[in-house]
């Protein structure tokens, strides 16, 4: 079972140890992907939005198409990379600009769905600010350095004119754990953190009678700053070219049960705190106390095109390797 | 098995360990409360903050209550984080309409529950579909706060009002007509980063009851007036110290308690007091724990303890009499003293006050296996408990020696030797009922299974025990009133649970308890011993779509018969009523929750319209006699939850 100091350590939803770097030549082998007949694995990162997933596997959505499903969190980014290049994991929940990534280096992923719209929070011990400016003068715990909430972060604040080290200061840690521990020890002011990180450290300083308050929602922060949408598309479901191309009826079937699946943890967030506690060894309360704030939403990726597309020029602007050099061609939205 | 007067007592503990986010108290490891013992009578549990809003309305003539109906997806409605929950229901097994409301307030560092309920309880129907008197109203309130000024100090409160009225008793020749507890607890807890003290609490706690009952108000009475008033206020405190010395996680614990009850029965026909019930008997305890646990490795763990009660009871009234006038019909008995009637039955003389020093002990070992999957456990431990304030002091007298109920002053506390085997199972996937883990291996595989299967047996030396009066050794008459002498027993028993998930959806349990008593000194089986029972349960859950869940289910209730009674009342106690008659019963239940905001319940009890009667029924009253009442015939009950 995943402890839950790892679980925290990897809940920025893949986000955090995916850095881009690792993304080795290696990759760009084409997988061998499994033949899918009886069986079939769904595969999540140990975030909150895998509890859609996990509930796609158990309302046999999918038994028209499949024998049995199943749903696995991978637990490490290791896993991940080795099972989408090995073909093991040919449905699987990951960060879009990871997809994107994998896409343009010639390995055969495509993006299925966004399903989360952004998790991401800045928690403070000092109460709410109004905007992002308010970090003027501020030092930010961030954890994983170079990746999701450090990229979204810096992006905006150099957008509003906000330089690092002369504006504010950057505390980098290695994950929302260590962040939320040194918010509740008085070490810590400000910390970025993705769910349930962040529901967890409300959570943890109402109980040891520490007010950690969301300060700013950094998907309505995102909106402000770069215009359109309060909503960052995060994290979607990748899905493997050959199973798209060998079952695009099962493929459709589950972009349709996912739809529904995210709509049932939304609006059942006590129901799917028991689900996600089974899979993901975090406390329920946690949970489903995060589900509201992580912004379930299940669009397709060819739905989502328009949004993925400014999320990743905005990255690709920061460092065009994230994406992998350039925007995805269309292929890639399904 | 544990009494209704075990559950009262236990009341709080089971209000903070249902609230969870409120920090469980950890039980007493040693607790001389909790032995085997027939069952016995009082009011119903204080319900739990849980019990507010999920639990049936008290039925003391059908008691399911070794398993429950599984309580389904309703629960997720109950259980959410939400500010406000509301509830309503009407239950047929009770005829009862009930309500309640629940509301939460959290701050940081404070969380403040405040729970109502109120049910009223009427009539039912039998199988035979004749109406048998029942009916109460009750009310309960509570309020818990907890506040944690640093991070590594907690204080608690907890305060519960119970109050039932009218409640109706077809069986016995009063019904109550009042019955008020209050229950309050104060609590703190530090968490210390000492070497060795590591922690320590400090707990306080009063319970305040107040019963009434009467032979007029709820029921025609042309006869004379009688009516019992029962004050009782109890007063506890415990220090515990938490240590971790060496390998041995240990707690030492001081604590101190003082318990006054009073009661008197009143002729209001004559406007007399005719009975000393309870003399202002006040009970003074002190005493210490210290037990401790720890690991030897490789699966094996060990936990033992000793416990001391200092107690000393005394009953201030016992020469008080009553003042029914001499020229009334049996002045002289109704008058009697309680100090004149345990001379008179026991020889008890001068000083009825009595102490006791009560040493207990305990050990526990187990074994894990199969990286703590399977577990087996041995257990020992001689538990003491002195007599409480009915048994040592009662004093009910009436001019037909019959109807007379005298405690005995001069019993020995009781000394419980059990010795107990078990074991337990819980597969890797077996989170919760209903609840799998992740990627199960089909329905058949043990890793979807939870089971518990344990058998003991209790030699209990100086067992107290109720009787009557024939002269046995230290019973100076031989009238037949009802007394309490020290015997030997002996109780055995077993208890099997198994929890098992098929699937994602489907769920079943098995549960079954045996419990054997017997009066080795007298050589009769022991009174009001349940007899053999097991449930079943099969449970569905089910999506709907993107809105909520659902769930059917189906419990098997089948009881076997009791034939060893104690229900000769010339020759031994006389307690039960004849010789306990087997059934089976049959309930079917639904329900369906929308967005974890809204649920409707419903379903149908007894479905094949059994005609039964519980073995241990009418408990809510202690009385000599136990009259078996029909337990309810078919009903429906419905309930809808909403929370805000």
């Amino acid at each position: 079972m995943l402890s839950r100091r790892k679980f925290l350590g990897h809940s920025a939803f893949g986000i955090g140890s995916l850095a881009v770097s690792g993304l080795s030549t290696s990759m760009l082998s084409t997988p061998a992907l499994a033949k899918i007949k009886d069986e079939l694995t769904i595969y999540g990162p140990p975030a909150g939005p895998s509890i859609a997933l996990a509930h796609l596997a158990q309302s046999g959505a999918l038994q028209d198409h499949v024998g049995k499903v199943q749903f696995k969190v991978w637990r490490t980014p290791d896993q991940l990379r080795a099972g989408v290049l090995d073909g093991s994991m040919s449905i699987t929940g990951t960060p879009t600009y990871v997809a994107a990534n994998l896409y343009n280096r010639g390995i055969n992923v495509r993006l299925s769905s966004v399903v989360t719209w952004g998790l991401l929070y800045l928690m403070s011990r000092e109460g709410k600010v109004a905007s992002l400016a308010a970090v003027r003068g501020k030092t930010i715990v961030m954890p994983y350095k170079n990746d999701m909430p450090d990229l979204v972060f810096r992006a905006m604040a150099s957008k509003i004119g906000l330089k690092q080290g002369r504006d504010y200061k950057l505390q980098y840690v290695g994950t929302p754990m260590q962040a939320m521990k040194m918010m509740i020890a008085g070490d810590a002011k400000m910390a970025v953190l993705p769910e349930p990180a962040a529901t967890g450290a409300q959570m943890q300083g109402m109980k040891n009678g520490i007010e950690v308050t969301r300060a700013l929602d950094l998907q309505k922060a995102w909106g402000s700053v770069f215009g359109g949408r309060s909503a960052i598309p995060q994290a979607g479901m990748m899905i493997s070219g050959k199973l798209l191309t060998e079952q695009p009826e099962l493929v459709s079937a589950f972009n349709n049960a996912l739809v529904e699946s995210g709509r049932w943890v939304s609006n059942n967030p006590t129901s799917a705190a028991k689900i996600g506690a089974a899979y993901l060894g975090l406390k329920a309360p946690i949970i489903e106390r995060s589900i509201p704030f992580s912004h379930i939403d299940v669009k397709s990726g060819k739905q989502s095109k328009a949004e993925l597309e400014k999320f990743f020029v905005v990255l690709k602007g920061m460092s065009p390797a994230i994406i992998g050099g350039k925007l995805p061609a269309g292929t890639f939205y399904q | 098995m544990l009494g209704k007067k075990k559950l009262f007592m236990s009341g709080i503990s089971l209000i903070v360990v249902a609230t969870g986010g409120f920090g469980a108290q950890a039980e007493d490891f040693i607790d001389t409360l909790s032995m085997e013992r027939h069952a016995l009578a009082g009011p119903p549990s204080v319900p739990s903050p849980l019990e507010l809003l999920l639990a049936d309305p008290y039925q003391q003539f059908d008691d399911d209550s070794s398993l429950s109906t599984t309580i389904g997806v309703e629960s997720d409605v109950a259980n959410a984080n939400k500010t406000v929950k509301v509830m309503g229901g009407y239950d047929g097994k009770s005829n009862a309409f009930y309500t309640g409301a629940q509301a939460k307030l959290m701050a940081p560092g404070v969380v403040m529950l405040f729970g109502n309920r109120f049910v009223k309880a009427n009539d039912y129907k039998d199988a035979n579909g004749d109406d048998v008197t029942f009916g109460y109203t009750r009310s309960t309130q509570q309020v818990m706060i907890q506040w944690k000024p640093t991070p590594v100090g907690t204080f608690r409160f907890v305060g519960v009002r119970d109050v039932i009225e009218d409640e109706l008793q077809p069986h016995h020749s009063m019904d109550v007509k009042n019955t008020e507890r209050l229950v309050g607890k104060l609590s703190y807890d530090q968490v210390l980063e000492g070497d060795r003290l590591t922690g320590f609490s400090v707990d306080l706690s009063s319970r305040n009851v107040e019963r009434e009952p009467d032979n007029y108000s709820n029921r025609d009475n042309s006869s004379v007036k009688m009516r019992a008033h029962t004050e009782r206020h109890i007063l506890d405190g415990k220090v515990n110290t938490r240590w971790d010395l060496g390998s041995w996680s240990t707690n030492a614990a001081v604590f101190g308690g003082w318990d006054n009850q009073d009661a008197r029965r009143y002729n209001d026909t004559l406007g007399v007091v005719n009975t000393i019930k309870v003399p202002d008997v006040t009970r003074k305890t002190v005493g210490a724990s210290l037990d401790g646990k720890r690991s030897f490795g490789e699966g094996w763990g060990m936990q033992l303890g000793m416990r001391y009660d200092l107690i000393h009871a005394d009953p201030a009234d016992a020469n008080e009499t009553g003042d029914v006038p001499s020229g009334a019909t049996g002045a002289a008995a109704w008058n009697m003293s309680p100090a004149s009637l345990y001379r008179s039955y026991y020889g008890a003389t001068g000083d009825l006050s009595r102490t006791d020093n009560n040493i207990s002990a305990r050990m526990r070992v187990t074994k894990a296996f199969m990286d703590e999957r399977f577990s087996v456990f041995g257990d020992l431990s001689r538990k003491v408990r002195s007599p409480d304030n009915i048994e040592a002091y009662h004093a009910v007298t009436h001019p037909q020696a019959i109807n007379r109920w005298i405690g005995n002053p001069d019993l020995d506390p009781e000394a419980h030797h059990k010795a107990e085997l078990g074991m337990a199972w819980k597969g890797n996937n077996y989170v919760d009922y209903g609840v799998m883990g992740p990627n199960a291996d089909g329905p058949f595989s043990s890793e979807n299974i939870e089971v518990k299967l344990s058998g003991y047996v209790d030699w209990v030396n100086n067992f107290i025990t109720w009787d009557r009066a024939y002269g046995q050794s230290g019973v100076n008459l031989s009238d037949g009133a009802l007394i309490y002498r020290n015997v030997d027993a002996l109780f055995a028993g077993a208890n099997f649970e198994a929890r098992w998930n098929l699937t994602n959806h489907w769920s079943a349990t098995a549960k079954v308890a045996y419990l054997w008593g017997n009066n080795d000194s007298d050589d009769r089986a022991l009174y009001q011993i349940a007899p053999l029972e097991a449930n079943f349960l099969l449970d569905y859950q089910g999506m709907l779509a993107s809105s909520g869940t659902w769930n059917v289910g189906a419990k098997l209730r089948l009881v076997s018969d009791q034939t060893r009674v104690d229900e000769d009342m010339t020759t031994a106690l006389g307690l039960d009523d004849g010789e306990g008659k087997g059934f089976a019963t049959v309930d079917l239940y639904g329900g369906l929750q929308l967005s974890n905001r809204w649920s409707l319940s419903a379903g149908i009890n007894n479905l094949f319209n059994t005609d039964y009667q519980e073995h241990i029924t009418g408990t809510s009253v202690a009385s000599a006699t136990r009259t078996k009442v029909n337990a309810p015939g078919r009903t429906f009950f419905v309930r809808s939850q909403m929370n805000f």
